[in-house]
């Protein structure tokens, strides 16, 4: 009976949001745009979050949700059009589609291609959306027996494991840049006593670092350099006839396509890894699990399925701790974190109290627009397409226009501005000797929350550290940390390559 | 991206800049209320706004120094060494691209916004950064951007001294006027000297409608759609202003 209820409910909520003539024009409005963003080698489904998250202030919450939601999806389907007809990758998160998606362009199956990833996509995105639906209330209500204890040690391990796991080159980078956006948080008067910390006599830093030009700096900025000083250029995009897919193409790899949206989300869930990781390690897991694995890379189209699901399917899991813990599961997750509370919604445990149907709001959008996203797939390929043809000298100037508006306009102040540039070029830098960015946008979003708990805790037990070992859920955040810290460590390494030799003796025995 | 060599090389600096970096801020840590009072509120350890600061400066601090270790064993050292002693030329056209995106980004940000008209500062920046790297041809790179430094350089020192300001009391728009006569005078420079190049016609045509169009664009979207208020309203914007508000 309340699983009949929660379909109702779902409905009405699907109902609300189509009855307003204006959420239909933004959500198709939005999806082209995320696919315009997606498709463009150079910009990404983050950046479109964040340049559209100013767009959003002066609409109401739910219009802004359907917005940045459809432009998010939008944006990480849309990589695929130019993984498949130029073979780069218009977002990391279409990377691995690229390894076979080009093949079968190249072979004139390009439509054939675009129509699968387009129907896998939006599948993934509907898998997302069924767990958001049915995880975030559960893990909010596990999360109201949180206290500041918990929520210190989660914003900590958020910030480590996304730099364990995101980091292209040693660890200890990924670690970095997650303190460095922690550090930055704590510019400013803090929250507590009001004291001034690290503002060096600057009126404008007292109040802290506003989080959309830091954002907007960290992801934006490095993309413009990279584009324009590695002359990037276009190539001719492959040519396609039909994109419409055979239904028995899709009913012939849905096991691929169930695999990659319950490998989507569980990457997603994770705090601040992306679409990218799953679109990789779903791709992975379909050519492990393939019975012609040599096929892969030559055009297989279980590869392009399973890639695209995985990457779309991952919203759905990123959205989950993003609502029921306030910890975002992705880069452009951190960016809806920043919208939303631009907006005043403040998502955690406690939201489903605050606005009890907000996440059944969430669910809905994400369902709308995987069917807005099919739609225009199918309709607009074709012309979305002729925007690949425009160079990026071109569009690259007028997307740092809209940063430094985008910037400028949700303080008004031009101080932003004046951050915004330094934090952009820190992170070309950090970008080009292999430090993730994404944990150090992820330190600047969780600071605040790691900060005040930690505390907050402390005021409660006096001092003592005694509840992290007393409380159970604080105790196995606090050794899951440790175990993350060690992991990188020699002794661990050791350990662990001693425990391997032991099993592979004892079975070859 | 960076190879192997250069990464650890690169890793060795970040770490010393990342370990002095450290312990300057922890050092300013130290310099917040720990036990002390402040604000009438007597402080004990735990809530101490040094608290958290001090905890994140010393990890900092400590991931310095791990890298710094790492990157010692991966040879980072005996590679800065080569370095300091056969110091190698750094593609030099690479380094050009670079410096023109920095010039066209801070001249845009730190000199032209908080000056001229909103309108201006986008028709200058986009004439320029457009044009630069859509014809990307080395002698007409190197000309355009010493070019437009050269109007850069004029205008802060127009502002530096003062007389920007004069201008502004002789005038109202004095400087609005200028900023509109280096970008007719740049993009005759550019149309001057892509008079050869392929397909060099049609891009400058594309380059001065993009230009002209996002601003066009942008600036009534946001002043008028979401009512904010843009950051150096002069003689454009105010012009947009008699023309909408006489419509609306």
């Amino acid at each position: 009976m309340f699983i009949l209820e929660r379909i109702w409910a779902f409905f009405v909520e699907v109902g609300i949001l189509v009855s307003v003539p204006r959420n239909v024009i933004v959500l198709f409005f939005a999806v082209v745009l995320g696919i315009v963003f997606g498709a463009m080698p150079g910009l990404t489904a983050t950046l479109g979050v964040a340049l559209l998250t100013t767009l959003t202030y002066g609409m109401n919450t739910s219009t802004a949700m359907i917005a940045l939601l459809a432009v998010y999806v939008g944006g990480v389907y849309g990589g695929s059009y130019s993984s498949i007809l130029i073979n780069i990758p218009g977002t990391a998160a279409a990377a691995a589609t690229a390894l076979d998606g080009y093949p079968l362009a190249c072979q004139g199956k390009a439509g054939k291609a675009l129509g699968l990833t387009t129907t896998s996509s939006a599948i993934g995105t509907f898998i997302g959306m069924l767990f958001v639906v049915t995880l975030s209330p559960v893990i909010s209500s596990l999360a109201l027996q949180f206290t500041s204890f918990e929520f210190f040690l989660l914003a900590f391990f958020g910030i480590l494991i996304s730099g364990t796991l995101t980091s292209p080159d040693l660890v200890y980078k990924g670690w970095i840049a997650g303190f460095i956006g922690l550090w930055m948080s704590t510019i400013g008067r803090d929250g507590l006593q009001f004291y001034p910390r690290f503002t060096f006599g600057v009126a404008n830093l007292e109040g802290g670092l506003d989080i959309i030009p830091v954002l907007i700096g960290a992801f934006g900025i490095p993309q413009i350099i990279q584009v324009l000083k590695d002359k990037f250029r276009m190539v001719e995009a492959k040519k396609f006839e039909r994109v419409l897919p055979e239904f028995r193409d899709i009913a012939r790899n849905i096991p691929h396509i169930i695999r990659s949206a319950l490998i989507g989300v569980g990457i997603g869930a994770v705090p601040g890894i992306g679409e990218d990781i799953a679109g990789w390690v779903s791709y992975g897991a379909a050519k492990n699990s393939s019975k012609h694995p040599e096929t892969y890379g030559k055009g297989e189209i279980a590869a392009v399925i399973s890639s695209e699901t995985a990457n779309n399917a991952c919203i759905g899991g990123a959205m989950i701790p993003l609502l029921s813990l306030g910890v975002p599961g992705s880069p452009p997750a951190a960016m809806l974190l920043g919208a939303l509370l631009l907006h005043g919604v403040q998502p955690g445990p406690m939201l489903t109290f605050d606005k009890p149907n907000f996440i059944m709001e969430i669910t809905a959008i994400l369902f709308l627009s995987s069917i807005a996203m099919w739609i225009a797939g199918m309709v607009l390929t074709k012309q979305v397409v002729k925007i690949l043809r425009i160079p990026p000298p071109m569009f690259m100037p007028i997307i740092a226009v809209l940063c430094v508006i985008g910037s400028y306009s949700l303080g008004l102040r031009i101080f932003n501005l004046w951050l915004m540039l330094p934090v952009g070029i820190i992170a070309y830098f950090l970008t080009e000797m292999e430090y993730p960015i994404a944990p150090l946008v992820i330190g600047v979003i969780l600071g605040p929350m790691a900060d005040q708990n930690l505390r907050r805790a402390l005021m409660v037990s006096q001092g003592s550290f005694a509840p992290i070992f007393t409380r159970p859920v604080a105790l196995i955040l606090f050794l899951v940390i440790l175990l993350t810290i060690f992991s990188q460590t020699k002794p661990y390494k050791r350990v662990l390559k001693y425990l391997g030799g032991k099993l592979s003796s004892r079975r070859r025995r | 991206m960076m190879d192997k060599k250069s990464l650890r090389r690169a890793d060795l600096i970040t770490a010393v800049i990342l370990m002095i970096f450290g312990l300057s801020m922890l050092i300013e840590t130290l310099k917040m209320p720990m036990k002390d009072t402040f604000g009438g509120v007597t402080n004990v350890w735990y809530v101490s706004p040094a608290l958290f600061p001090l905890f994140i400066t010393a990890i900092i601090t400590l991931l310095g120094f791990v890298l710094l270790l790492r990157a010692l064993k991966d040879g980072g050292g005996k590679f800065l060494l080569e370095r300091i002693k056969t110091p190698a030329r750094e593609s030099g056209e690479k380094m050009l691209r670079f410096l023109a995106i920095l010039i066209a980004l801070i001249t845009f940000i730190y000199l032209y916004i908080p000056r001229v008209d909103f309108f201006l500062s986008i028709l200058i920046f986009l004439g320029f950064f457009m044009s630069v790297f859509t014809f990307d041809e080395p002698s007409l790179f190197k000309r355009l951007t010493v070019l437009y430094t050269l109007i850069s350089v004029f205008f802060f020192l127009l502002f530096l001294s003062g007389l920007g300001g004069l201008l502004i009391k002789a005038f109202t728009y004095g400087t609005d006027v200028l900023v509109l006569i280096a970008f007719i005078g740049m993009m005759l420079f550019i149309r001057k000297s892509i008079r050869s190049f392929p397909d060099g016609k049609r891009n400058y045509r594309n380059i001065l409608i993009l230009s002209i169009v996002t601003p066009l664009v942008l600036c009534p979207l946001f002043k008028y759609g979401l009512r904010v208020p843009l950051p150096k309203e002069g003689g454009i914007i105010g012009l947009m202003n008699l023309i909408w508000y006489r419509i609306f």
